[in-house]
C-alpha cells in the first residue's frame, strides 16, 4: 500500500515537474520571438523614420516601404520571376553537375592512390585560385547565357565535394574497416558497404555549403556579363540608383539560399535518422 | 606433445580432406619496424596449435604480441617468419569460415541490429531471404529479439556486444577468434555474457583462440591457457583447465578448484613478468 502510494506520489510530482518544464520551455519560445520582432523593429523603423525626415537619403538607401512595394509588384506583378527562374536553375544546374563530378573525384582518388598522388598539384592550383577569376574566360568559352554562370557553379561545388568526400573517406573509423575485413568483406563490398556510406555524413555537409557557393557562383557571374537572372538585374538596379529594386532583389536571393539551406537539411535528416536517433 | 613432422602430416592430410584441423602456430616470429630504422621483435619463435572444438585462452601483459598472433590466424598480418594455419590451411587472407570478435564491436551505426548481423552473410552472397531468418535466430540466442529494428546508437554496451556476438555467430564459424571481446564491458555485464557465449559455445564447440588480460575470464571459460612473456613474447607456461562443463563464469567464482587453477596461471603470469622485466 505504502510503496504503491510513495511511488504514485513520485509520478505525479514528476508530471507536474515535466509541465512546469514545458510550460517554462513555451514561454522562452514566445520571448525569443518578440525579441527577434523588436530587434528588426529596431533597424527598420529608425531606417524608415529617417528617410521621412530627410535625414537618410533614399537615392542611396532606399527605405523598408520602398522596398516591400518593390517586392509586392515584382512578385506579384510576375516581373522578376524569370529571372529567378533562370538563376535558379542555373544554381541547381551547377549545383548537380558539380557534386557528382566532386563526389566521384573524391571517390575514385581514394580508392586509387596513384591518381590521388599524380593530379595533387594540379587540383590544389585550381583550389586555391580565386574561381570568379574564370568567369571572363567561361564567359569566352560558353558565352553569355546560362552555360558559363553553370560553369563556374561547377567549378566552386565540385572542389567542395571531393575534398569533403575525401575527408569523409579518410577520417572513417579503421576498426569498422577491420570488423567488415575479418568477417570476410571483399575491397568491392568493402567500398559499397563501409566507405560510400561511411562518408554519407561528410558528403553532405559539403552539400549544405555547396548549394550556397552555386548560388553565389552564378550571382557573381550574372553580374559580370548576363542578360538574365538576379545578379544582372542587381548589377542594373546598382548602376541605375533604384535602391528599392537592388536591396529587394538581394532578399528574394537571401529566400532562394534559405530555401535551398532547407531542402539539403531535410534530406540529410531523413537519410541519417540513425544518426539522430539517440536525440528523440 | 606430437613431433613437429608428425603434425604437419596430420594438418596436410586433414586439408586435403577438405575437413578442418584447428589452428596451428608454427615457430612464428614477428617484429615491427620502429622510426629510427630498427625493428623491434615482438614474437619470438611460437609454436602451439589449437585442436578442433578446443577452447584456448592466451593470456600475457600488454605488448606481449597476443594480439598480433590473433591477427595472423585472421588473415589480417603476415608473420615474417614461420607459418599460421587455420583448417590445415596456410592463412594469406580471412578465411570464410573463421570469425572474429574485437573489444570494440565495431557495428556499423548506419545499420539496424538485423543488419549489422547479417553483413557477414551479405559478403558471402546467401541470400536475402535465408539472411534474415539466420539473423533473427541469432538476435534470438543472444537475447536480442526485439531490438532486431534498433540502431547501434540506441543499444547499451552490453547490447552492442551481444549483437557483434549474433554477427560473427551468424557465418556459422568453424574457427572462432576472439581478441579481449568483453573488455569494454561493465563487471555484472561481462559475467552474464560470458556465460552467455559459453552457453551458446557448449553447443557448437567451435576452435577458439581467446586472447586475454583477465585471468578469471580465461581460467573460467578455456578448456587450455597459454601464458606468454612479455616482449618478446614466447611461451611461459601451459595449463589445462579440468574443469567440468557445461560452466558458468558467475557461479564458478568461488569453487576451489577454479580458484586453485587461477592461482597457478596467475603465479605463472608473475613470473613471465619479473624475467622478462
Amino acid at each position: 500500500m505504502t510503496p504503491t502510494s510513495y511511488a504514485e506520489n513520485v509520478q505525479f510530482k514528476l508530471a507536474r515537474q515535466v509541465d512546469v518544464d514545458k510550460a517554462k520551455r513555451r514561454k522562452r519560445t514566445i520571448n525569443v520571438v518578440i525579441m527577434r520582432i523588436l530587434v528588426l523593429a529596431a533597424l527598420l523603423v529608425p531606417w524608415q523614420l529617417g528617410v521621412e525626415a530627410g535625414l537618410i537619403d533614399p537615392l542611396f538607401f532606399s527605405s523598408p516601404s520602398a522596398i516591400l512595394t518593390f517586392l509586392v509588384t515584382e512578385l506579384g506583378s510576375g516581373g522578376v520571376w524569370p529571372h529567378v527562374l533562370v538563376t535558379v536553375r542555373e544554381a541547381l544546374m551547377g549545383f548537380l553537375i558539380g557534386a557528382v563530378a566532386g563526389v566521384a573525384a573524391g571517390i575514385l582518388r581514394m580508392q586509387f592512390p596513384l591518381l590521388a598522388d599524380v593530379t595533387n598539384p594540379f587540383l590544389t592550383i585550381l583550389n586555391v585560385l580565386p574561381r570568379v577569376a574564370l568567369a571572363p574566360m567561361f564567359v569566352l568559352w560558353f558565352g553569355i547565357g546560362e552555360g558559363s554562370k553553370i560553369a563556374l557553379s561547377v567549378s566552386l561545388v565540385f572542389f567542395i565535394l571531393m575534398l569533403n568526400t575525401e575527408a569523409g573517406i579518410k577520417s572513417l573509423d579503421r576498426e569498422l574497416i577491420i570488423t567488415q575485413r575479418a568477417l570476410g568483406a571483399t575491397r568491392t563490398q568493402l567500398f559499397w558497404k563501409v566507405m560510400l556510406p561511411g562518408a554519407v555524413p561528410a558528403m553532405f555537409s559539403g552539400m549544405r555549403l555547396g548549394v550556397v557557393y552555386s548560388l553565389l557562383a552564378v550571382v557573381v557571374g550574372e553580374m559580370i556579363a548576363s542578360q538574365m537572372g538576379l545578379g544582372q538585374r542587381i548589377a542594373f538596379y546598382a548602376a541605375s540608383f533604384q535602391g528599392d529594386g537592388l536591396l529587394g532583389t538581394i532578399l528574394i536571393l537571401a529566400a532562394i539560399g534559405l530555401i535551398f539551406n532547407v531542402v539539403v537539411v531535410n534530406v540529410e535528416a531523413k537519410l541519417m535518422h540513425w544518426r539522430l536517433h539517440d536525440e528523440d | 606433445m606430437t613431433r613437429p613432422g608428425e603434425e604437419e602430416v596430420v594438418a596436410n592430410l586433414a586439408g586435403q580432406a577438405g575437413g578442418a584441423d584447428g589452428i596451428s602456430i608454427e615457430k612464428v616470429g614477428h617484429a615491427f619496424p620502429t622510426k629510427d630504422g630498427g625493428s623491434i621483435l615482438v614474437l619470438g619463435d611460437v609454436s602451439f596449435s589449437v585442436p578442433n572444438g578446443q577452447f584456448l585462452a592466451v593470456v600475457g601483459a600488454s605488448g606481449c604480441g597476443k594480439t598480433t598472433i590473433l591477427n595472423m590466424a585472421a588473415g589480417l598480418v603476415r608473420p615474417v617468419s614461420g607459418r599460421v594455419r587455420v583448417g590445415g590451411k596456410d592463412v594469406v587472407k580471412p578465411l570464410r569460415d573463421t570469425g572474429y570478435m574485437f573489444a570494440r564491436d565495431g557495428l556499423l551505426p548506419w545499420r539496424s541490429a538485423l543488419k549489422n548481423v547479417e553483413v557477414g552473410l551479405e559478403h558471402r552472397g546467401v541470400p536475402k531471404a535465408e539472411r534474415r531468418e539466420r539473423a533473427l535466430k541469432m538476435l534470438d540466442i543472444v537475447g536480442l529479439s526485439g531490438f532486431g529494428d534498433s540502431y547501434p546508437a540506441q543499444l547499451s554496451q552490453g547490447m552492442r556486444q551481444r549483437v557483434a556476438i549474433a554477427r560473427t555467430l551468424a557465418i556459422n564459424p568453424a574457427t572462432l577468434l576472439m581478441d579481449e571481446p568483453f573488455a569494454a564491458l561493465d563487471a555484472q555485464t561481462k559475467l552474464a555474457l560470458q556465460a552467455e557465449f559459453l552457453k551458446i559455445w557448449e553447443k557448437d564447440r567451435q576452435t577458439v583462440m581467446f586472447v586475454t588480460h583477465d585471468l578469471a575470464e580465461a581460467v573460467s571459460m578455456a578448456d587450455r591457457v597459454i601464458v606468454l612473456t612479455s616482449r618478446p613474447g614466447r611461451i611461459h607456461a601451459e595449463f589445462e583447465i579440468d574443469l567440468p562443463r557445461p560452466r558458468d563464469p558467475a557461479e564458478i567464482r568461488f569453487d576451489e578448484g577454479y580458484l586453485r587453477q587461477l592461482d597457478q596461471v596467475w603465479h605463472a603470469l608473475k613470473e613471465a613478468e619479473e624475467r622478462a622485466g
